[in-house]
């Protein structure tokens, strides 16, 4: 038998050493495993395509990193990331698999931009809660219906929100190419009202509104989880949801209330692009922020801090991923393979051992 | 009554399209049958598909034989099924989640790879891909050729899905495949093979899912196209629960899913919007999963991990 | 007599856990083997470990001789051996034939199941060991005296050498035992040998050759039966004299019925019915215990009175106040408690910390304006811990982090210390080993006392005749009798219990 990583804190009993106990958590080996690993699988397919490493994970890593301007840019991928990411991870928790977040963003941005757009003669801070309401019921209501799919019929919310997604997908898509096609080629709805239009708001130099409401909503998802009522039950469901019926709580309603506010979080990652930085909707404006929630979940080991700091690794990714898709003949999908690799050995923490049994054994 | 022949014509295109349209998810859908009997939940066949799909288009184009790309299609998503019993079986992890990052890791591969060898990111150059043959071609009949004109790959899929529904129903090696989905305990206990058996289908499911990729990019398009599979991965997981876990259920569910889409094309450049025609498949899919779920009976350890104590 | 198989040194660690701690164990030709200790003593890691199931952390294994090493059941079975674990090993979809079978089943071309031989087969087994089954129908359909045989058929089918029996009797009435113990004695007469696990002092004396008995994870001693007697025994296994427990039955039986059920029909899980028109009444200060051979529907009685299982026809009433609906929190409200059976499926979070675990259930009480009050249920949490001897590493580490007797006790706690007029508990002392049983049955007792109204479902009729004021006999789905425990004779509950009317 080999040392499973849960034993390296005991052994570690020097006094103060919390900083070192803490690094070397199963946990964050995991993830700094994971890194390794998605390094040298990275560099394999790198190499498997004629490019040379070295150059490509410099780039990536100067574009993440490399100047004020590319951690602005990494800060701006990763606020949505927050979003999806703390959407998934309410629905993990609550039991359920949300892999729908993309299409309830869709859907919600959508719906807020619409009501961004069309409503008129409002004053602004009211038109823009109306927006965030909007919003909140799109995205919430379009991911209530495989959450009734699973109350009522029991059908796989897995498959049901993944073809979900392909339909709003093409639902959206119909409707900003039909009703509420602004006027040109582009696919997308008329400019969001000016009073509304968050593209100059800034909290700090360069950091932009939607920093503040990401904060706003990890700190609330935490209070949720942890000091709530609603929290314990909804964790209670998502651990065993036989013992929580039996404890009385009403799973259905807290299988509702779970994809409701999962949906809700999603919309509001998108409308927050639309507001703050197309100012209206455009298809496609989302490169698979809602697919790479549930990654950001898991990277934050389901921990709504925790998905602050996934959602800032996969931000770096993405903006990674442009700079190196602009400076060499890598594609930017190189940053796509990379966040599989890093699920892959996330959900998969056997692999340290794996890994620390095989190096044991070549000595 | 009297077909005319424009109408009988009408119905054969329909139904040669069906099949066409079918063939694919079928092939993803009998790769879910072998996962989900073992009792486990496999949802990167969309991600094997993928690389079954890229890989048919190299081998084909390295070696001008669609056959070897074929081959080469069966072998690379058989090594992907095989990386996720490591992954799942062995060293444990989540099979949903792992599920979700084999397919996103193949999008971000095959992509790379794409550009890489064919310095272009959306489409690889065309290949000799495996056209249509008419198995029955002394026939005059019209609309007989018409159905009948078909890859040989989807005859293929006819023998799969015979030859599964034999293995599953009729022969020892099924009934302790089925037993491990049931009960993995029982099944470990009775003396059976279980993690051997699971390698096997998943390998398996793997090896078929990658057919059905090699299927789209050599019979349809001849050329390998970003994110080619278009969710038919998870179809055919779909259609596999509507089947009742049965490879001949799995086909039938496969064959409806296609006369969607079929169905689709037709009304494709009708007054209904182009996008709602493109939604149709997803959203009965979906509807479709409702009767399947409560009609049939899932293995009974479906997603239920089982590791024994050594 | 010579041993056939020989089990030296054998260790097995868990996390924190010496299952085995360096066991002789050996299992002569020709005899019936008993292998006695309480829950937790490490008997059925032994025998899962001898099986190829669990591999040993050290020791050895040899079988007529030679040193064998089991990598997998399939290897066990080769050398002869067969486990008949407590939970039985089958198919639920599967006919009788087709488990029997399982893996070694007769084929034409080695590719074409030969349906028309399996049946031939496991016919002629069940006419050579005089077993009668309806061999066509789904296992899940059987009940569980019945589905034991099929284990049974399955190590005949083997041609298995060594029986293991994991607890056999705990599924079976009083003359079912007798059967099963003639079946053994016939496989002991044809030469073959038998480990017998159990718990029950009298059983193991009544018929096996030899006992070796575990203490917590080593043997104590092995000895011939005929030279040994119950209390040599008890004390072997539980480490000191066994205090003979006296029944502490309620002083008067009272007349005020807190609960009422009135030709209740439940449907149980494949929606078959269950529970057949039962009436009955509970009463304050009793303990009611509801005797029957397991799934006999008083699980589904049981949880239909706690409100967690709809009622398809009849009345419940609670002080006198109707309930039909699946309304869980209703009942939490009108202070029903409720143990389920299956404790780790039913009522414990194996991912939430201790504390949480401790106020499931009854978290409203713990809450204003929607927020945790997590003072206050750590003060209660510690409470109970105390009060109940709970042990734990803190109380935030998980709940699955608590052993099984502990997870025990920290279900009773959190549901005995809040106001409650009734407690419904299933087999609430399953799995706990003597001294955990005992303070679980004085907790009961005392509720009992204080004017609670209790009703107990368990398999074990001893438990039911040592903690009852009033016994009700459940056979298929409905209460064949219903009175005071003086008026019942063991016999009579026996034969009830298994269908026969009243003698």
């Amino acid at each position: 038998m080999t040392e499973t990583p849960s034993n390296y804190p005991a052994k570690l009993r020097g006094a103060g050493d919390w900083f070192v106990s803490w690094a070397l958590s199963p946990t964050n080996l995991l993830i700094v495993a994971s890194l390794i690993i998605g390094l040298l699988a990275g560099s394999l397919a790198i190499l498997a395509g004629g490019f040379d490493p070295v150059v490509a994970f410099s780039a990536l890593i100067q574009g993440a990193f490399g100047s004020s301007q590319s951690v602005l840019r990494t800060i701006d991928k990763a606020v949505p990331l927050v979003f999806t990411g703390l959407a998934a991870l309410i629905a993990f928790k609550g039991g359920a698999f949300n892999l729908g977040v993309e299409g309830q963003m869709i859907v919600g941005a959508l719906a807020g931009a619409i009501a961004g757009a069309y409503i008129t003669g409002i004053p602004g801070p009211i038109h823009l809660v109306l927006v965030f309401l909007v919003t909140i019921l799109a995205g919430g209501s379009f991911a209530l219906v495989p959450a009734m799919l699973k109350v009522r019929f029991g059908v796989n919310e897995i498959i049901s929100t993944i073809m979900l997604n392909y339909v709003a997908v093409w639902g959206t898509s119909y409707l900003v190419n039909g009703p509420f096609k602004a006027p040109g080629y582009v696919p997308q709805t008329l400019p969001v009202a000016p009073a509304i239009n968050l593209n100059r708001v800034f909290i700090l130099p360069g950091v932009n509104f939607s920093l503040l409401v990401a904060i706003l909503c990890v700190g609330l998802t935490l209070f949720l989880m942890k000091r709530t009522r609603f929290g314990y039950e909804l964790n209670a469901v998502g651990i065993n949801r036989t013992a929580a019926g039996v404890a009385g709580i009403s799973v259905n309603r807290t299988t509702y209330l779970v994809f409701f506010i999962s949906g809700a979080l999603g919309g509001i990652a998108g409308i927050l692009q639309v507001l703050v930085v197309h100012g209206r909707y455009i298809q496609g404006f989302s490169p698979g922020y809602g697919f790479d929630g549930v990654a950001v979940a898991l990277v934050g080991q389901l921990n709504p801090v925790g998905v602050a700091f996934g959602a800032l690794l996969f931000g770096a990714l993405r903006s990674g991923g442009m700079q190196l898709d602009r400076v060499t003949d890598i594609p930017v999908d190189f940053s796509i393979f990379l966040q599989g690799v890093v699920i892959l050995v996330i959900a998969t923490p056997g692999i340290i051992s794996f890994l620390f049994r095989r190096r044991r054994a070549t000595r | 009554m009297q077909l005319d022949n424009s109408t009988l014509l009408l119905v054969a295109a329909i139904l040669g399209a069906t099949w066409r349209m079918a063939t694919p998810i079928a092939f993803a859908a009998m790769g879910a049958a072998y996962s989900e009997r073992t009792g486990v939940v496999n949802l990167g066949l969309e991600g094997m598909m993928l690389v079954g799909a890229m890989a048919a288009v190299v081998g084909s184009d390295k070696t001008g034989n669609p056959y070897i790309g074929l081959a080469a299609a069966f072998i690379s998503a058989a090594l992907i099924g095989v990386l996720f019993a490591f992954l799942v079986l062995k060293l444990k992890g989540d099979q949903v989640v792992v599920g979700i990052g084999i397919n996103i890791m193949a999008l971000g591969l095959t992509t790379v790879l794409l550009s890489a060898w064919y310095g272009n990111r959306g489409s690889s150059d065309l290949v000799t891909g495996i056209p249509a043959i008419n198995l029955l071609g002394s026939t005059n009949n019209e609309a007989v050729k018409i159905i009948f004109s078909q890859s040989p790959l989807a005859y293929l899929l006819i023998g799969v899905v015979l030859l599964s529904w034999f293995i599953f129903y009729k022969s020892p090696f099924g009934f302790r495949l089925r037993a491990i989905g049931e009960n993995p305990a029982a099944a470990d206990a009775a003396g059976i093979r279980i993690v051997a058996i699971q390698f096997l289908c998943l390998a398996l499911a793997g090896g078929l899912a990658g057919i059905g990729g090699a299927y789209l990019s050599l019979s349809q398009t001849s050329q390998f196209v970003r994110d080619m599979i278009g969710g038919r991965g998870f179809m055919g997981l779909s259609a596999n629960i509507f089947g009742g876990w049965n490879p001949l259920g799995g086909f039938g569910a496969s064959a409806l899913f296609g006369f969607f889409m079929a169905i689709q094309m037709r009304l494709a450049g009708t007054r209904i919007p182009s996008q709602i025609v493109q939604m149709m498949p997803y959203l009965l899919t979906v509807l479709a999963l409702i009767p399947a779920t409560r009609k049939s009976r899932a293995p009974a350890s479906l997603g239920v991990p089982y590791h024994p104590e050594r | 007599m010579t041993s056939f198989i020989e089990m030296k040194g054998i260790t097995k660690l868990y996390p924190g856990v010496r299952a085995n701690n360096a066991i002789d164990f050996d299992i002569g030709e020709g005899e019936i083997h008993a292998l006695l200790g309480e829950n937790g003593a490490g008997k059925t890691t032994l025998m899962q470990i001898l099986y190829g199931l669990v591999a040993p952390t050290e020791g050895s294994i040899s079988v007529g001789g030679k040193p064998v090493e089991f990598r997998s059941p399939a290897d066990a079975i080769a050398a002869g051996i067969s486990l008949v674990q407590q939970h039985f090993s089958l198919v639920g979809v599967y006919s009788v034939v087709e488990n029997v079978l399982l893996a070694r089943e007769p084929s034409r071309y080695g590719v074409l199941y030969d349906r028309p031989a399996a049946k031939k087969i496991v016919q002629g087994l069940c006419q050579k060991y005089n077993l009668h089954l309806d061999i066509d129908s789904p296992v899940k359909e059987l009940s569980v005296g019945d589905q034991q045989k099929v284990e049974l058929l399955k190590a005949f089918y083997r041609g298995a050498k060594v029986l293991i029996l994991d607890e056999p009797t705990a599924v079976l009435t009083p003359q079912q035992v007798d059967d099963l113990y003639v079946t053994m004695r016939e496989f002991r007469e044809s030469g073959n040998s038998i480990v017998f696990i159990t718990h029950k002092l009298k059983e193991c004396l009544t018929v096996s050759d030899r006992v070796s008995v575990l203490q917590a994870g080593s043997l104590v001693q092995t000895l011939r039966a005929a030279d040994t007697d119950a209390a040599q025994l008890a004390r072997m296994m539980v480490g000191r004299d066994l205090a003979e427990m006296t029944p502490r039955r309620a002083k008067a039986l009272t007349d005020q019925v807190l609960l009422s059920a009135r030709n209740l029909r439940v449907n149980g899980d494949n929606s078959l019915e269950a529970v057949r028109g039962v009436s009955l009444e509970l009463r304050k200060g009793e303990i009611l215990g509801v005797a029957g051979v397991q799934g006999n529907g008083q699980i589904e009685l049981a949880e239909a009175l706690a409100g967690v299982r709809p009622i398809v026809a009849g009345e419940l009433l609670i002080n006198g106040k109707r309930f039909n609906a699946l309304d869980r929190k209703g009942f939490i409200a009108a202070g029903v408690g409720y143990v389920p059976e299956n404790r780790h499926r039913d009522a414990w979070l194996g991912e939430a910390s201790i504390e949480d675990n401790l106020i499931l259930g009854y978290q409203d009480r713990f809450t204003r304006y929607q927020v945790l009050m997590k003072d206050r249920i750590g003060k209660y949490a510690r409470r109970l811990v105390e009060e109940y001897d709970i042990r734990l590493s803190a109380l935030s580490a998980p709940g699955r982090s608590l052993s099984g007797g502990n997870q025990q006790k920290a279900v009773m706690s959190r549901i005995m210390s809040q106001s409650l007029d009734i407690l419904i508990a299933c087999q609430p002392t399953r799995g706990l080993d003597i001294s955990a049983t005992e303070f679980v049955r004085s907790k009961l007792v005392e509720a009992r006392d204080a004017g609670m109204a209790v009703l107990i479902v368990s398999y074990d009729l001893d438990e039911i005749k040592e903690m009852s004021d009033r016994i009700a006999v459940i056979y298929e789905g409905q209460i064949v009798d219903n009175r005071p425990f003086s008026e019942f004779s063991e016999k009579d509950i026996g034969l009830q219990m298994a269908g026969a009317s009243r003698v």
